[in-house]
């Protein structure tokens, strides 16, 4: 199969996210056509319906656009890409501070270490 | 297009194949029909095709019983050998073009190419992974209302099978279309199905929506299944 | 390419090669026949061969019938197909009767390759005529036993797999059963006169008989008018109809993948 798949999430889910890291990536820029639910399933080797839904859904997050007779793009839709943008850079800021809490590192440090890091490597 | 089976019994001497089995299938979706083998699996698919016939309960397509005649309409893929030794690749497809209407040349022969078929050579020379090809060929090329694999992937290695499921994927027509895949691979084909149906000692243990699975119970249809079967007693996947 | 000569071809096909192997045979000893009579130089031993080979024939589609049938139940995916049963099995026999058709053709070139020039001193001379008439109804007769045997073992062909779920004795005992029944069947509407005149009754007088005679250490051929029952043969090629009707009513509704 093109794809392996987490147990626990739905398929449709997992390709959303696999989407949006490409677009948020720059693999997948604005304005670019994604191929049609068919050629997706195909390569994925999953079942057209569950395309559907991810395309549905992309949709719904306004990430990409359907237009009439001519398939689906990628939206030029700064505001959402910016949100997506934020979204994603905070989601890596939390997981970091998370992993240094864990190792016992505490706020203060944290921010002394970071500016000393930033600092240096200037 | 509904493919239906209705409180269908078949036995073979006195072991029930199925034992009051009731399913529904409808154009549009790919179905899974899941269990060990001698679950069944076979036998219902022979059912929906009219090779075989039931003792008790009625087999429907459309409303109409299933019969001979039904293959008209049904594509059916036998896990076993289907066919002449001495017919070549390109025989082998002219003679089940020539039975069914609904053959399309031009998409065997891409299939063909697709899958590295030789159409000169002969059936009795080829690898089992290729006489598994051309089975597909020979099914994938018609335009039934249904399709039914019966272990489509048994015997072939891993490219083979995502070539073949790439294939199927392609080649169906979801607006008139059902297709049902009888394996006890489930997860070669999990990714593939709306619908899972599982099957043990010729009943029906339960049937779920894929990624309702995985959406309300957190569960692959694997793991669903493990779990059907541990209650319904043993029977190795 | 249409259905019903798509089946035909496919019969051809996968009974070819059986069938090239049995002609090759047969010409062989056809051959050695003339060889043998020559190197013997009595050319009257050709007259054994001709009338063994003729009897040969009478089973040789019944068994080209039982060998295709027994290729198909291996799997039995010859009935996936939306054909009927009939044609199913018509498209066996057309193939069969082709072969069959040959056969005969190639034992009434050598009869008459032996009657007219091999043999001529030996063999009693008729005419091209009586020859003709003669060979016309013997073919005709060798069909229709030929035949009226394939349909027979069709049936029971189909009797046996339509009991595929039973024991392996029980669908013997099934078939023989139905044969002995059939035969007590028939003994008994012969034995009952007035119908079994009425039945052989009616005869045609053509050139069947052939005697060997020893004179003068040569060996020769004694042909004689023999009365061939018409009735029969009409019934026979009723009864093929019939049990090929059976056969394909089970081979429809009963027999299973």
């Amino acid at each position: 199969m093109g794809e392996e798949f987490q147990a626990s999430k739905p398929i449709y889910m997992q390709i959303v996210d696999k989407i949006i890291s490409e677009i948020v990536q720059g693999k997948r820029r604005p304005g670019d056509k994604l191929p049609s639910v068919r050629e997706m399933a195909v390569n994925m080797g999953v079942n057209p319906n569950t395309i559907q839904r991810t395309y549905t859904e992309l949709e719904r997050l306004k990430l990409v656009e359907s237009r009439r007779g001519q398939g689906t793009f990628v939206a030029a839709n700064e505001e959402v890409m910016e949100e997506l943008g934020t979204e994603m850079q905070e989601e890596i800021i939390e997981l970091f501070i998370q992993k240094m809490e864990e190792i016992g590192v505490s706020k203060d440090q944290l921010i002394g270490m970071l500016q000393r890091y930033l600092g240096e490597g200037r | 297009m509904v493919l239906e089976l209705k409180n269908v019994s078949k036995f073979y001497g006195k072991t029930a194949a199925l034992n009051k089995v009731s399913l529904t299938f409808e154009k549009g979706k790919i179905y899974g029909l899941l269990g060990p083998n001698g679950s069944g699996k076979s036998t219902s698919l022979k059912l929906m095709t009219g090779l075989v016939f039931p003792d008790e309960g009625a087999v429907k397509l459309n409303g109409t019983l299933v019969t001979r005649k039904t293959s008209e309409k049904v594509a059916y893929l036998t896990e076993l050998d289907m066919f002449y030794d001495v017919f070549t690749v390109q025989e082998t497809i002219d003679y089940v073009a020539s039975q069914f209407a609904d053959f399309n040349k031009e998409k065997a022969l891409q299939l063909l190419q697709e899958l590295k078929l030789d159409p000169t050579k002969k059936v009795r020379s080829l690898s089992k992974g290729n006489r598994g090809r051309l089975k597909l060929v020979t099914t994938l090329s018609r335009n039934a209302e249904a399709i039914l694999l019966d272990e489509p992937f048994s015997g072939l290695d891993p490219m083979v099978r995502d070539s073949i499921v790439q294939s199927l994927l392609k080649y169906l027509d979801f607006d008139h279309q059902v297709l049902i895949i009888a394996t006890h691979e489930i997860n070669e084909i999990e990714s593939l199905l709306d619908e899972a149906v599982a099957i043990q000692y010729g009943k029906v243990i339960g049937q779920e929506k894929v990624e309702s699975l995985r959406e309300e119970r957190g569960l692959s249809v694997l793991q669903w299944f493990k779990q059907l079967s541990s209650k319904y007693g043993e029977g190795e996947i | 390419m249409n259905p019903i000569k798509g089946l035909i071809k496919k019969d051809f096909r996968i009974t070819r090669n059986l069938f090239f192997t049995w002609a090759g045979a047969i010409i062989l000893a056809m051959g050695a026949g003339v060889g043998l009579s020559a190197y013997t130089s009595q050319p009257a031993g050709t007259l054994p061969v001709i009338f063994l080979l003729g009897l040969v024939h009478i089973v040789f589609a019944p068994i080209m019938m039982f060998v295709t049938l027994n290729q198909e139940a291996k799997t039995q995916l010859w009935l996936y197909t939306p054909r009927r049963a009939v044609d199913l099995i018509v498209s066996k026999f057309t193939v069969i009767f082709s072969y069959q058709l040959i056969m005969q053709l190639l034992l009434s070139i050598y009869t008459a390759f032996n009657l007219f020039w091999f043999g001529r001193d030996v063999y009693e001379q008729i005419g091209p005529r009586l020859f003709g008439e003669a060979a016309i109804i013997l073919n005709i007769a060798l069909i229709v036993f030929g035949f009226y045997f394939t349909s027979c073992l069709t049936f029971l062909w189909t009797v046996y797999h339509s009991l595929k779920k039973r024991a392996k004795v029980l669908r013997w005992a099934a078939v023989l059963l139905l044969v002995f029944g059939y035969n007590l069947l028939e003994g008994l509407i012969l034995s009952y006169d007035p119908l079994s005149e009425l039945i052989f009754k009616y005869k045609v007088n053509v050139i069947s008989n052939a005697a060997l005679r020893y004179s003068e250490e040569k060996w020769s051929v004694m042909l004689e008018p023999a009365g061939i029952p018409v009735i029969p043969l009409l019934l026979y090629g009723l009864l093929i109809a019939v049990l090929l009707g059976l056969a394909a009513k089970l081979l429809d509704r009963k027999v299973e993948v």
